[in-house]
């Protein structure tokens, strides 16, 4: 039977960890407002460069820009991998890690080359530990996204997607639904899907009445404009998902955190029950020996 | 007379968004105005200043804006560009600072590395605030 003392210690200890959890759930909660409050302010940003993007396609016809362009092979594939800095939130970042790990296992089964962008420091540590080399890494900076970070992945991407060096570029992140569920994206970037801007128009029903009707004059013409809003476009997905991975997070966090805490409370009650009988039963055996002893001395 | 309305936005937020009568911006090839009615268009832009004109003779807001793009539907101008900062926001003195430092950096990095690119394309920006603040 463990003394008294050992279960006083175990209750103090998870009671103290039920603070820290509690408090990192608040603070989660608290954060979670100011990141689904940007994720609110970029949107109407990727909106219209959407609706652009499928107004100009149309009328471009058919365009031979190196994006949007399908390579004949599928040799060598680029993940970018966009995860947080620090762990405690429950399957968020291994949801996204485990994933990307199996699809680069899988692409060099087949001989096909695999390229890791890894977001946030818990990627950067799960592939080094496995040896996965990484082409560019980022770090500190996931509850944070900047525009500069999106730049230099979406600069690299089109780059190398450009020179042939990738084959096609691989966005996985984890999408804030709602405040209490994340969802699991997987978003091919290069090459730029022709066929969804065929399908955008109904998707984005309420931006129907902006659609442009009629002969569009474009400066300096069509295509120029299609050549720049290409590479815009892949940066403000990248940039999106950043920050979309970083709401993410921050309700990921708050729900861990929750269960977290709710578990020591279960705990401490537990413990606190068997502390109680414990103490009874060591107040019993007393008493039985001192009767014991009594009953002994009478005789 | 149906007014303009006009947004000028940002990857990270909607700057600015309101009833005008006429707009004006950087084109690549050269400056355009929009009123009322405009035929539909598309353009890229330039790095400079967007002018909103409240009535025919009040400018009544400028932004400094790099790059992006502008749609124009008869009733509506939508400004997307990479940085917008309205120009009674900018601050003379720091860009001039920021210049110098941005220049010192850009000269001593490396050719064709990122830093460069990335450099240039800051610079770019406070040549552009420095030029709208000039007037």
């Amino acid at each position: 039977m463990p003394n008294l003392h050992d279960l006083e210690r175990r209750i103090n200890s998870v009671k103290s960890t039920m603070q820290i959890t509690r408090t990192m759930e608040m603070v989660a909660a608290a954060k979670i407002r100011k990141a689904s409050e940007r994720v609110d302010a970029t949107t109407p940003y990727s909106n219209s460069m959407t609706e652009m993007l499928v107004n100009v396609a149309e009328n471009a016809g058919s365009s031979d820009n190196a994006l949007l362009v399908e390579h004949d092979e599928e040799k060598s594939v680029l993940y970018i991998a966009v995860v947080s800095d620090r762990g405690l939130a429950g399957g968020f970042n291994s949801n996204v890690l485990r994933h990307v790990e199996k699809a680069v296992y899988a692409a060099r089964s087949e001989g096909v080359t695999a390229h890791v962008v890894a977001c946030g420091k818990k990627a950067i540590s799960y592939f080094e530990f496995r040896k996965i080399d990484l082409d560019l890494v980022f770090r500190d900076l996931s509850a944070d996204p900047t525009l500069d970070e999106a730049l230099q992945i979406a600069t690299r991407a089109i780059e190398g997607y450009t020179a042939g060096e990738y084959d096609k570029v691989v966005l996985v992140y984890n999408h804030a639904k709602n405040a209490a569920e994340q969802q699991l994206r997987i978003e091919t970037v290069l090459p730029i899907d022709a066929n969804m801007f065929a399908e955008a128009p109904e998707a984005a029903e309420e931006g129907a009445e902006q659609q442009l009707s009629g002969d569009v004059i474009y400066e300096p013409d069509a295509e120029a404009v299609l050549d720049s809003l290409l590479p815009a476009y892949v940066k403000t997905t990248i940039y999106h998902a950043l920050v979309d991975s970083a709401a993410a997070e921050q309700a990921a966090r708050r729900s861990a955190m929750k269960s977290a805490t709710d578990n020591a409370n279960d705990m401490i009650e537990t413990l606190t029950r068997f502390y109680n009988r414990v103490r009874q039963g060591a107040i019993t055996t007393e008493i039985n020996e001192i009767v014991g002893g009594a009953a002994a001395l009478e005789e | 007379m149906a007014n303009l309305v006009c947004d000028i936005v940002t990857p990270a937020e909607q700057q600015f968004s309101e009833e005008c009568y006429m707009v004006a911006v950087p084109g690549v090839d050269g400056h355009m105005g929009f009123m009322p009615g405009h035929a539909p268009l598309m353009s890229t832009l330039a790095d400079g200043e967007v002018r909103v004109f409240s009535d025919a003779n009040t400018l009544a807001h400028r932004f400094a804006c790099q790059g992006g793009y502008v749609q124009v539907t008869g009733e509506k101008v939508i400004v997307l560009t990479d940085r917008a900062l309205a120009a009674e926001e900018i601050d003379a003195a720091e860009v001039a600072a920021k210049i110098s430092e941005l220049q010192a950096a850009f000269d001593g990095a490396a050719e064709d590395s990122v830093e460069r690119a990335t450099l240039e394309y800051d610079l770019k920006w406070y040549r552009t605030l420095e030029a709208v603040a000039a007037g």
